[in-house]
């Protein structure tokens, strides 16, 4: 069995469900997109655009416009649908697959059960972090021009190496959730994971306001990271200070890659001797 | 013609844990020895009741469980150490009511299957729409239908395409035919036939011992984890000393000197009478005797004897009558 088989059928199945659920696509795009512009226009409700702008260019140190401020929350916007798309999706859809659909027959008489994880949780959040956040190429390209585009691709690579490190996370949460608990309502626990990551993230208020509890909860994940690197390529473009936040990202990614291996091959053995 | 063993299984073992709460840790030992083989272009048929380690079985030899004892070889290669090789000429067909991706259509599921297998996008997707149409699924334009919306039969026939899609040299299914509707069955059983003439070889489990008897060559029967008997459908019937059923209406007259006749000159197990609506009275005996013995017993009383014969069946013992007889379920026997 080659891994390129694997890949091969899990982006047929990609865009099989992609044709099948682009209703949920359409959602996607359009809930990060009222979150970017109202995280800008909603306080202009209580003061004017002047004054929001000003804090604005307090809250990140740097002077920002009117454009800049709804690229910079357009683009942090991305990171919300990037990490609820990828966790919620592996870690559902490796419960599906394994306690309702019964395809995991599939699967085992045909790949290992590690080869299978590992692929899903790379395959998916990359195809899935284009899918989800396709709505920023014509926000980001009214608002920048052709350089919307530019910055798009920017976006796309960091937002893409931060998927990577969550799709193998979610993988391990996943097995966890499978293989190891009795849990039967997994989108439970989706849904719960995604907010704390998000929350100690910098997203919703700028990092050095989150509470340490939630800060540290949220430094185990590449989402601050992210975040930080979405900031510093919107605001200062692709420079050196870029490189901090890339070395973690990595780390993190080595670090969840070797223990879902680890995880998988285990699991592997278990789910064959029964 | 030499027969060529294709899947062998020896003193296969296979326990399972359960755990009981944090501490507790039971054991259930699902196959305790079960041994077979099977030639290659045979349909050979798994039989036990609920229970008894078919399913086990059929798992093991499809990589999908590890033995914890015995050897199971398929084609030659070990099912744990070339678990690999071995995947590549099996096609399985397990719990056919699920299995598949509910919101893909019945089509993509088996080109997502055959992309796993390592089969290239045109080959999966030719090999899909052929396995489709061999099973029927095309001509009730199934294949384009998301899997949530297939009938338990739609169902069946797709988890036997998928056990086609990569032409396996081996079948393996267990209970086939389970919710098809009359004909689906027969299109099924007359495709398995077709096939093992073909050369693959065919291992599969079911509960319909009518079905199993019309297309099998060979038969195991398993009980509690262990062979109980193995052989052709008529070697099992004979091994149990299988008797044969007769029932035949004759007048109030005859009746005394056709029973004893039937007494005296056939082996007879069990032989009682009644009184039929039609005024006639209903003979019914267990005999042991072969087919032509009864036949001459019965033309010699009413030749020589002058008793009147107004209607006669003679039922022949059925796989199933060996099945039960064999597994102790049978009491007449």
């Amino acid at each position: 069995m080659s891994i390129r088989g694997v890949f091969t059928a899990l982006v047929y199945r990609e865009v099989a469900w992609l044709k099948r659920f682009i209703g949920d696509y359409v959602t996607i795009w359009l809930l990060p997109s009222i979150y970017g512009l109202g995280i800008v226009f909603l306080p202009t409700l209580m003061s004017d655009i002047d004054f929001v702008l000003q804090r604005f260019s307090n809250l990140f140190n740097h002077p920002m416009g009117l454009t800049d401020a709804l690229v910079l929350s357009l683009s942090l916007s991305a990171i919300l649908t990037v990490v609820a798309v990828t966790v919620g999706d592996v870690v559902q859809t490796l419960y599906a697959e394994f306690k309702v659909y019964g395809s995991f027959t599939i699967i085992l008489e045909t790949v290992s059960v590690s080869t299978y994880v590992l692929a899903t949780s790379f395959m998916r959040p990359l195809i899935m972090t284009v899918l989800s956040t396709l709505y920023l190429i014509p926000a980001l390209s009214i608002l920048l021009g052709p350089a919307g585009l530019y910055l798009y691709f920017q976006l796309l690579i960091a937002l893409t190496l931060s998927s990577l490190v969550l799709g193998v996370l979610s993988g391990i949460i996943g097995i966890l959730i499978v293989f190891y608990t009795n849990v039967k309502r997994p989108w439970s626990v989706s849904s719960t994971i995604v907010p704390i990551m998000l929350s100690g993230a910098g997203v919703y208020i700028p990092i050095h306001l989150v509470p340490l509890i939630l800060k540290t909860i949220s430094s185990i994940t590449p989402v601050p990271y992210t975040v930080e690197l979405i900031q510093l390529i919107v605001l200062k473009g692709f420079s050196l200070e870029v490189s901090t936040p890339l070395v973690i990202i990595a780390m993190l990614f080595t670090a969840y890659y070797l223990t879902a291996f680890g995880i998988s091959k285990n699991v592997d053995v278990r789910v064959r001797k029964g | 013609m030499m027969l060529v063993k294709t899947i062998i299984v020896e003193h296969l073992k296979k326990r399972y844990r359960v755990r009981e709460g944090f501490r507790k840790t039971r054991f259930i030992d699902a196959i305790k020895d079960v041994s077979f083989s099977v030639n290659k272009g045979e349909i050979h048929a798994l039989l036990g009741p609920n229970g008894a380690g078919k399913t086990t079985t059929i798992k093991i030899l499809s990589t999908l469980l590890l033995p914890d004892g015995g050897f199971v070889s398929i084609n030659g290669y070990d099912v744990v150490k070339e678990a690999e090789k071995v995947r590549k000429i099996i096609g399985l067909a397990i719990d056919v009511s699920k299995g598949f991706y509910s919101s893909l259509s019945g089509f993509e599921n088996l080109v997502f299957y055959g992309l796993l297998k390592g089969l290239s996008l045109s080959d999966s997707r030719r090999r899909a729409r052929e396995v489709l149409e061999l099973v029927g699924l095309e001509e009730l334009r199934a294949s384009d239908t998301p899997y949530f919306a297939y009938s338990l039969g739609m169902r069946a026939r797709l988890a036997i395409a998928k056990a086609l899609l990569n032409d396996p040299e081996v079948l393996l299914l267990d209970e086939p035919t389970l919710g098809l509707d009359v004909e689906s069955s027969r299109h099924v059983r007359e495709m398995l036939v077709k096939l093992a003439g073909e050369g693959k070889t065919i291992l599969v489990t079911g509960h319909n011992m009518h079905e199993i008897e019309m297309i099998s060559d060979a038969v195991t029967i398993i009980n509690k984890g262990e062979v109980v008997a193995s052989g052709t459908p008529s070697e099992l019937k004979n091994r149990v000393g299988l008797v044969f059923r007769l029932r035949l209406q004759t007048t109030l007259d005859s009746e005394p000197l056709l029973k004893k006749t039937i007494s005296d000159s056939l082996s007879v197990k069990r032989i009682t009478s009644k009184m039929s609506n039609n005024g006639r009275v209903e003979i019914n005996a267990i005999i042991s005797s072969s087919r032509e013995d009864i036949v001459e017993a019965l033309f010699k009383a009413s030749k020589e004897q002058g008793v009147r014969i107004l209607d006669l069946q003679l039922m022949e013992p059925s796989l199933e009558d060996a099945y039960l007889a064999i597994l102790g379920v049978l009491d007449e026997y």
